[in-house]
């Protein structure tokens, strides 16, 4: 009887172990949905940073009763997701352009004034202040990278239909480029798309801009009618080294990433909107008639039609890994992690359950999580932000 | 779920290899009665003769409430107060069940007794959400989540028991500790609320969705129990009655899965940190064990 009591009290503590390692920090992983009780409020995610302070700093839009527009919108939020002010400066601006972009300690996203459409800089601090905003000498901006502190901003000029290629570097004092041109051509086949894409109406069309490692410039964007993928010195107008077509706005390339010479990580849809994965792509980048149907790669029926992915390269466990980002059919988010030298897929995520998920953007953070900015329709009917927060390890358990 | 089986088969066992030898014990103890087998040794002159072992089986029903430490949620409200939609807890509200086996060592009125068994707790919340237009009255909707869980245990508990009385019907307080295993936990979610903006006038109500939720809490739990009740002595027989009231010592959730493997996280539900009461009524029966031994000829069993 005595060992069996003795057998007793070693299994118990042996098995409770689990109480005494039941210690979270609560900042390493969580899902937040932000709540407005407001009936006719409604939020559209657009892009997600950490502040120095452990926050996020969250940009968005929100709807606008009087125009057809959505206004720029931006939430801070503390480390453990907690909402903790709002800056809702949709009266002035609209349209806010990915992405919210972290640069010596500031951020920066690009946006249009109501009625003018002029294209605005603006910076703001680790709480989400409006600090400074910067006249841009372009109009309706689609999307701006940060590529080594120099942004690289994409905007479109509706009067001279032209995809507009703007280089601002935040030095003291600003450097602005002139705008370099590349024609859409004449007609009106391409209003529709892109003011669908403004006012969030319609498909949202994937507009990008980057640099490889040599200094050339590329952009994703309307030229010669149809969503290309352009490489350009931006040394003159209407002068791109090499294109890579797409088919008006109903095919082309949907993201890419340089990796290294010719190599990029890409994806591509197509009109019947199916989605292809490539994550390490050869691209002629001195090709002026490529075709981007010609990339082979993996579909994935998994994603919505016309999926729009984020794709981004991250830094896990010090080893560089592709994660891929998108919609899928069921209404969740899925992350697809994939190797950069490979090209294998290495894992697969799911996020969000019971109520559909939209992504806008991930990024890392400090503690070697991911942060992803999502929106959700609580109740199925209410559009919200949400964000969820992965731990090192949960980032670990599905790349490796 | 095959654990559960198992579970229940060797209770089952137990009670089928157990039960003959009791009835066996008392006819014999009946015969030697008849014959005046008389062991002149007084029983309390016998250093075990105010000892005995006891062995039966026990069931019954429980309820439970689950209290929270710390709060959380996967809403983070914009416009309004975090409690609006706080979670509310049923108290003691559904009711569970439980069935096992109890091994006492009797002595002097005090007893220690392990009661090893299988036990289902729930407990309940719920959340309240509202969304109105402050121009718009019929802009409204209103929902409302109510959550129950379900959550399976082996439990090991070991009490000291003290009878209140040498009487056949003999009162007595207990006191005690327990050790209990998670071996399965549900979770279901019933939506229901009120659409105006849809047109709707009445509350509505959707089907109730169940998920596997053992991710969601730790396999351990730990605590405290006291209570009292009563036997009643049968033959060689003992009856016994309980009602236990038990404390949880550690928090029942999971916090490294709270969120990430909570499938009712996309609706805003995220677990509490908590700690689980119970109140349990239990009905079970003894046989004393002693009287079949070589030695006990002549012991009164019960006594």
């Amino acid at each position: 009887m005595k060992n069996f009591f003795l057998l007793t009290l070693l299994c118990v503590g042996l098995a409770s172990c689990d109480i005494s390692d039941n210690d979270v920090d609560p900042t390493q992983s969580f899902l937040k949905i932000y709540d407005n009780n407001t009936f006719n409020s409604s939020f559209v995610p657009v892009d997600i940073q950490q502040t120095a302070d452990g926050g996020y700093l969250v940009l968005g839009s929100t709807r606008i009763e009087d125009s057809d527009f959505t206004g720029v919108y931006v939430m801070k939020v503390d480390e453990n997701g907690e909402f903790l002010s709002e800056q809702n400066l949709s009266t002035q601006y609209i349209s806010p352009a990915k992405s919210l972009m972290s640069i010596n300690g500031s951020f920066y996203f690009a946006a249009m004034r109501d009625i003018s459409y002029q294209a605005l800089l603006f910076e703001l601090d680790d709480n989400g202040n409006l600090t400074d905003s910067i006249e841009l000498n372009v109009t309706r901006p689609m999307f701006a990278s940060n590529v080594n502190n120099e942004i690289i901003l994409q905007s479109y000029n509706h009067g001279d239909r032209n995809t507009e290629i703007s280089t601002i570097a935040l030095a003291d004092p600003i450097i602005i480029s002139e705008p370099t041109k590349f024609a859409i051509g004449d007609g009106d086949g391409i209003d529709l798309p892109i003011f669908e894409h403004f006012t969030r109406t319609g498909r949202k069309l994937p507009f990008f801009t980057g640099k490889t490692e040599t200094g050339l410039y590329f952009f994703n964007g309307f030229y010669r009618f149809t969503i290309s993928m352009v490489f350009t010195n931006l040394i003159s107008d209407n002068d791109p080294t090499g294109v890579l077509q797409g088919q008006r706005e109903d095919d082309g390339v949907s993201t890419a990433i340089h990796l290294t010479g010719n190599r990029f990580a890409v994806s591509r849809f197509n009109r019947f909107g199916d989605t292809y994965i490539l994550p390490n792509a050869d691209i002629d980048i001195a090709n002026k008639i490529g075709i981007a149907n010609d990339l082979v790669g993996n579909p994935f029926p998994e994603l919505v039609p016309d999926a729009r992915l984020v794709l981004k390269r991250i830094t896990v466990n010090e080893r560089l890994v592709l994660i891929y980002g998108g919609d899928t059919r069921s209404g969740q988010i899925i992350l697809m992690a994939y190797s950069p030298d490979t090209g294998e897929l290495l894992g697969t995520k799911y996020l969000g359950f019971s109520n559909p998920y939209e992504l806008a953007s991930f990024n890392a953070t400090e503690d070697g999580g991911l942060v992803v900015l999502g929106s959700t329709a609580i109740a199925g009917r209410f559009d919200r932000f949400s964000i969820f927060k992965l731990s090192s390890a949960e980032l670990q358990e599905f790349t490796n | 779920m095959k654990f559960n089986y198992l579970y229940f088969g060797v209770i089952l066992l137990s009670i089928v290899c157990i039960t003959p030898h009791q009835v066996m014990g008392q006819y014999n103890a009946k015969k030697r009665k008849k014959k005046n087998t008389y062991n002149p040794r007084k029983p309390k002159d016998d250093p075990f003769s105010k000892s005995q072992w006891w062995l039966g089986f026990r069931a019954g029903a429980n309820l439970t409430e689950a209290t929270p430490d710390e709060r959380f949620s996967a809403f983070s409200p914009i416009n309004y107060q975090e409690e609006e939609n706080e979670k509310k807890y049923g108290s003691f509200e559904k009711l569970g069940g439980h069935a096992g086996i109890e091994i006492t060592y009797f002595h002097q009125r005090f007893s220690f007794s392990f009661q090893p068994n299988y036990r289902r707790q729930r407990f309940i919340y719920s959340n309240e959400f509202l969304w109105e237009d402050p121009n718009d009255a019929n802009n409204r909707v209103e929902l409302k989540y109510e959550q129950d869980h379900q959550l399976d245990y082996i439990e090991f508990p070991l009490f000291i028991k003290y009878d209140l009385t040498q009487t056949r019907l003999r009162p007595f307080l207990q006191l005690g500790g327990y050790y209990a295993i998670l071996t399965s936990a549900n979770k279901s979610v019933e939506v229901s609320g009120a659409d105006f903006a849809s047109g709707g006038n009445g509350p509505f109500e959707n089907e109730k969705l169940i998920i596997g939720a053992e991710d969601l809490f730790l396999k351990s739990s730990l605590g405290v129990s006291g209570g009292l009740g009563f036997t009643y002595d049968v033959y060689n027989s003992r009856i016994v009655f309980d009602i236990t009231y038990r404390y949880g010592l550690n928090n029942i959730t999971n916090a490294e899965n709270r969120f990430s493997e909570n499938q009712l996280s996309g609706i805003g539900d995220a677990l509490d940190d908590i700690k689980l009461q119970n109140v349990a009524a239990s009905l079970g029966i003894l046989f004393p064990l002693r009287y079949i031994t070589k030695n006990s000829k002549s012991f009164d069993a019960v006594n």
